[in-house]
């Protein structure tokens, strides 16, 4: 048995190796996953790019451009060394540098995840606590019937909805969220309104029901229900006793939070023409950018590996069982 | 069922009407007030990805003809519902030696953003990197067809041209052939035109502000343009009806009577050459054999996909890239149309059992993908079985496009009847997508080019059409019209024969 | 109270199931076939409207149904039995074939499910069974990770211990310690990954890339019609309060489910 041969004494240092390890493998992964799943795109950059009007020379002369005529694997070492380097590559597509196509996108994913967070998170997180509080109230049921029925929904409805709604009927906020600069601020309070909107509607029941369940769960636990024979009041409990140890897993699920509102939302910049990362991956597979799509996923698998890596470390420091690594000798 | 989404069919046809009327007589249809300045104008369209470059010989698509329209100038322009040819940086032209030779002479004062004037050179190296050895432009045959540019003074260039070609000025107005500085190779949108970039964002958006040493003087009235990137038609039309566009092109036209209705919006659609159709592959089997070109012919009804897919506005094709509107429209051949059972008979005697596979894409159009669902069951009646698969968009016009028997095209307006003529259905051209090969079709095209009267011109032409409508390996059920939203504070608009005012909306409107 | 929704939920989902097996009886017209005029609005011929080419949205909807609920079904039921395999495998095994088929887990759920997805299908084409296969090998992933935990769990408890060193086989411990033990946290995740199939399939549908036209499952036809919506015209809103009363229902279900076997509270 590996596990037992470990040393029990340095959990933190052992999570922290193994994990930044297997992340590095995750990433690894995913990007080879990527390049060979691109390179096997039906027709190629060429002819994608040309469209109809593509003359058999004009193929020719963008093929050798873009050197697609190398093999794979060559393709493959050469760009990963490059990224090691902090170099991107081209877009095949524009000519232009990826970073330079990719950072905006980046930044506006970020942006719209963050802000959508500084909703979502509070109310999602206090209703969680608050419906464990008021666990099997009337209270509770009614927030977890609505927490369905926003989980049940698909995103574009949820968008299609708020755009008929506040756009096409109101006229309170523009339809599609691209804003231009000139106008300064203002135009991208309203620019991320109707998407910031469907996130929080669309979001907020995974993370409160999370929450409600990680309060629970340590109300659970051996000491809380000590207090409680002790008679001490249930909101008392856990406002003082639960809600300190439920402190990181209910960050650990804000920073889960985070992450899902930046890599997952793809349908929601769709809907609403938000130029955010997942919309250029979207757009790049079907325009053969092949620099561009492994670069976009290059991005989204080291968020979501960090993220997580940042997530369960802080739930493994909560909770203290799952530091032992083994369970003793066979 | 005579409800289209609650308002009455009548009133619907009659809306129809309307809309043709007024891109009829595009000026006459609203009030106009005198131009003044100011206020930015948002335009929405299709055709924008985010691998775009400000590179001329990238230009592609309706969005980049926007672009060119609103950023530089091309030598001529095209206006109004009739392609009537008007200055653009040339102030004229003229032709000698049986139209081999042309000389421009070019406008006074012109400048670029930068500030330096517009000379010959800059003309002859914009339009000849089209043909450069790298060059993937769609109008490199046109800068290939000039044996000589020369620059007799630095406001006059004569063009020697391989063969003759009378069309040559009317072509130099291709949006891609615009004007940049002589020399240019890192391509940061320095042109001649009307508004001056000052954000580009490739897929979002494009911002420009107005250029103030434009050349017309009586043009350019607002002050900031932003064209926006809305290649999804339901985006555009909310987009459109929520006022975050001034002007939305290319919509759908099934919505058209409907977005007409809206308060403080108006619709009016234009023709085109542009057609969504069928191939059928007819060098080999199955439909190398004639009758069952026909039996398919036929056996799709085009009233109903004009009423369906196009909402009424459109005019019936017969199978031919020429549409009525074309003065050159052979109406006097016989017309294809739905008849099930003739259908029926042809299928028969081609002797072809068993399903036909059609394949098509959103890449061909949204349109192409509901004609073929419609194709389906107008042929199921006539005994005929289609199966339709839906490729996907990305790969399609390099592996299924001219390669499959049956499936989709989408071709694009041309200037002239000849040029599609030449390009699609000529044997052995490379645009050729029906491998279609006639020789009498071949000799009646190129009769026709080098005809001088005008009336035997047309009988040429008339002749072409005919073997082509009775033989050929196309479908063209429909020509359908494209159909445009304004809001109404958006003045001095005139529609063209090409998206958003033939790409030059943005000088030639102002706020009411 | 919980026990009326939850028969409200199964009574719900009976009648989805129903109507999908009996679409073509139920259906008032062909689903291809254009029998109203474009977008006509619901009346008594057409209860629900019509489509953008005029075919009837009421029909289009139940033969929609079979698409999404069967492909859901499979999905879930492909994945299920190879997470789950993979689960047990793994904490049996525990070594390299746990930090292998960890490791590989970790990889492609690093990676925007319908990023991947759009990914494959792109290279793959777009076919049912290709569809199919790339969502269950997605959701089998998750099968995995809430699953294997429980696995471990079962693994170390003292009387499979005890039967492991008494020599018995790993079929043994499947059958009769570990899946009766593993049984609810099982049936409530195969209900949530139904749930979540459903949303799945009608996402990459709407994105384009799901069932092709002119067949079309729940999210296919929403996109189909995302132009009505725009003018005011709601018909696309049916498909896509179907799909939500689809997951509502097995949400319901599991939900009543957890509650009555106490299933480990972190599912969802």
């Amino acid at each position: 048995m590996s596990t037992a041969k470990r040393p029990p004494s340095r959990p933190i240092r052992d999570f922290v190796i193994s994990r930044s390890l297997s992340g590095l493998v995750s990433l690894i992964l995913v990007t080879a996953l990527i390049f060979i799943g691109t390179a096997m795109l039906p027709g190629d950059t060429a002819s994608a790019l040309l469209g109809q009007n593509a003359t058999p020379a004009a193929l020719e002369a963008l093929r050798q451009d873009l050197r697609l005529d190398d093999p794979l694997y060559l393709r493959y070492f050469g760009w990963f060394w490059d990224v090691l380097h902090g170099d991107l590559g081209v877009s095949l597509a524009s000519g232009r540098p990826v970073s330079e196509v990719l950072l905006p996108r980046l930044q506006n994913s970020m942006l719209l995840a963050l802000v959508a967070s500084l909703f979502l998170l509070p109310v999602a997180i206090g209703g969680g606590i608050a419906a464990a509080i008021w666990k099997d109230s009337w209270f509770d049921r009614a927030l977890g019937f609505t927490s369905m029925l926003f989980l049940a929904m698909p995103a574009f409805l949820v968008g299609y909805i708020l755009i008929y709604a506040l756009s096409v009927r109101m006229g309170w906020f523009p339809s599609m969220s691209v804003a231009p600069l000139m106008g300064g601020v203002g135009p991208w309070v309203k620019v991320l309104a109707l998407p910031v909107l469907a996130l929080v509607i669309i979001g907020q029941a995974h993370t409160m029901k999370l929450t409600r369940t990680a309060i629970l769960s340590v109300l659970s636990t051996d000491y809380i229900l000590m207090a409680e024979v002790k008679g001490i009041s249930r909101r008392r409990i856990i406002l003082l006793h639960a809600l300190p140890n439920a402190l990181s897993p209910i960050l650990s699920i804000s920073i889960l939070t985070v992450a899902y509102l930046i890599v997952d939302v793809v349908v929601v910049e769709i809907v609403f023409s938000y130029p955010g990362l997942g919309k250029l991956m979207v757009d790049s597979v079907a325009y053969r950018d092949l620099t561009v799509v492994q670069a976009c996923g290059l991005f989204f698998a080291l968020i979501f590996v960090a993220m997580n890596f940042l997530a369960d470390f802080l739930a493994m420091l909560a909770n203290p069982r799952q530091r032992v690594p083994a369970r003793g000798a066979v | 069922m005579n409800k289209v989404c609650g308002l009455s069919r009548r009133g619907f046809l009659q809306s129809a009407g309307v809309t043709a009327l007024m891109a009829a007589a595009p000026m006459a249809a609203f009030a106009q007030s005198g131009p003044k300045r100011g206020g930015t104008l948002a335009i929405g369209i299709e055709g924008a990805s985010t691998g775009d470059s400000l590179d001329p010989r990238s230009f592609n698509s309706p969005y980049w003809g926007v672009v060119s329209g609103t950023i530089f100038n091309t030598l001529v322009e095209i206006y109004g519902p009739s392609n009537e040819l008007r200055p653009g940086l040339a102030k004229s032209w003229e032709e000698s030696e049986g139209g081999k030779r042309w000389t421009f002479d070019l406008v006074e004062g012109a400048t670029f953003h930068d500030g330096r004037p517009v000379t010959s050179a800059d003309v002859i190296y914009s339009i000849m990197f089209h043909d450069a050895e790298d060059s993937r432009s769609n109008s490199r045959a046109i800068a290939a067809s000039v044996a000589e540019a020369k620059a007799e003074s630095p406001t006059r260039v004569v063009f020697d041209l391989k063969e003759a070609n009378y069309f040559f000025p009317a072509m130099l107005s291709n949006y891609p052939l615009c004007i940049i500085p002589e020399g240019t190779t890192t391509f940061d949108g320095i042109g001649s035109g009307p508004y001056k970039i000052t954000r580009f964002s490739p897929g979002e958006m494009i911002e420009a502000v107005r250029h103030e040493g434009y050349f017309k003087t009586d043009a350019a009235w607002v002050d900031q343009v932003v064209i926006l990137a809305a290649n999804d038609p339901a985006a555009r039309a909310s987009a459109f009806q929520s006022g975050q566009l001034h002007i939305a092109s290319m919509l759908e036209s099934r919505t058209a009577a409907l977005l007409g209705q809206l308060p403080g919006k108006q619709v009016h659609s234009y023709q085109t050459s542009q057609f969504a159709g069928f191939n059928l592959r007819a060098d080999s089997a199955p439909f190398d054999n004639a009758d069952l070109r026909m039996a398919l012919k036929l056996a799709i009804d085009r009233e109903d996909i004009l009423a369906r897919v196009y909402g009424g506005l459109g005019r019936i094709g017969n199978d031919t890239p020429i549409p009525p509107n074309d003065p050159l429209f052979a109406a006097d051949i016989p017309q294809n149309s739905y008849d099930p059972e003739k259908a029926a008979e042809y299928f028969k005697k081609s002797g072809f059992t068993g399903t036909l596979t059609l394949q098509t894409s959103e890449a061909a159009s949204a349109a192409a993908v509901d004609m073929a669902a419609l194709f389906r069951e107008h042929a199921a009646k006539a005994g005929i079985t289609i199966d339709v698969v839906r490729e996907p968009a990305d790969g399609y016009w390099s592996n299924v496009w001219g390669q499959t028997a049956f499936h989709s095209t989408l071709w694009g307006a041309r200037p002239t009847a000849d040029m599609i003529l030449t390009t699609a259905y000529t044997s052995g051209s490379p645009g050729n997508d029906t491998h279609w090969s006639n020789a009498d079709f071949d000799a009646a095209v190129t009769a026709a080019r080098a005809e001088p009267d005008e009336a035997k011109r047309r009988a040429y032409y008339t002749e072409a059409q005919r073997i082509l409508s009775s033989d050929g390996g196309v479908i063209v059920p429909v020509f359908g019209d494209v159909v445009e939203g304004l809001s109404v504070e958006v003045q001095g608009y005139v529609t063209g024969t090409q998206p958003l005012a033939n790409y030059r909306a943005a000088e030639q409107v102002w706020f009411a | 109270m919980r026990n009326f929704g939850f028969i409200a939920a199964v009574i719900c989902f009976a009648l989805l199931v129903l109507a999908a097996i009996f679409a073509p009886l139920l259906a008032p017209y062909s689903p291809s076939e254009p029998v109203h005029m474009a977008y006509a609005a619901p009346d008594k011929k057409a209860l629900l409207g019509a489509d953008s080419l005029g075919r009837d949205m009421l029909s289009r909807i139940l033969f929609g149904l079979r698409y999404t609920l069967g492909i859901a079904l499979s999905v879930s039921i492909l994945a299920a039995g190879v997470g789950v395999t993979l689960a047990f495998l793994a904490a049996f095994r525990k070594g390299w074939t746990d930090l292998l088929l960890g490791r590989l887990v970790d990889a492609v759920m690093s990676v925007p499910q319908i990023i991947f997805a759009l990914v494959v299908l792109a290279v793959a084409g777009v076919s049912l069974p290709v569809l199919i296969l790339t969502m269950a090998v997605l959701e089998a992933t998750l099968f995995y990770r809430v699953i294997r935990p429980v696995a471990g769990d079962i693994v170390a408890m003292d009387y499979v211990e005890v039967a492991r060193l008494r020599g018995e086989g790993i079929g043994w411990y499947l059958f009769r310690e570990i899946l009766p033990n593993a049984a609810p946290t099982l049936i409530a995740e195969f209900g949530i990954r139904i749930a979540y199939a459903v949303l799945f399939i009608s996402g990459l549908s709407f994105l384009g890339v799901g069932v092709q036209p002119p067949d079309a499952d729940l999210g296919g036809l929403v996109r189909e019609n995302a132009l009505a919506i725009s003018v005011g015209q709601l018909s696309p809103l049916a498909p896509a309060v179907c799909i939500a009363l689809i997951t509502l229902s097995v949400n319901g279900i599991v939900d009543w489910f957890i509650h009555k076997y106490s299933v480990r509270g972190e599912l969802g």
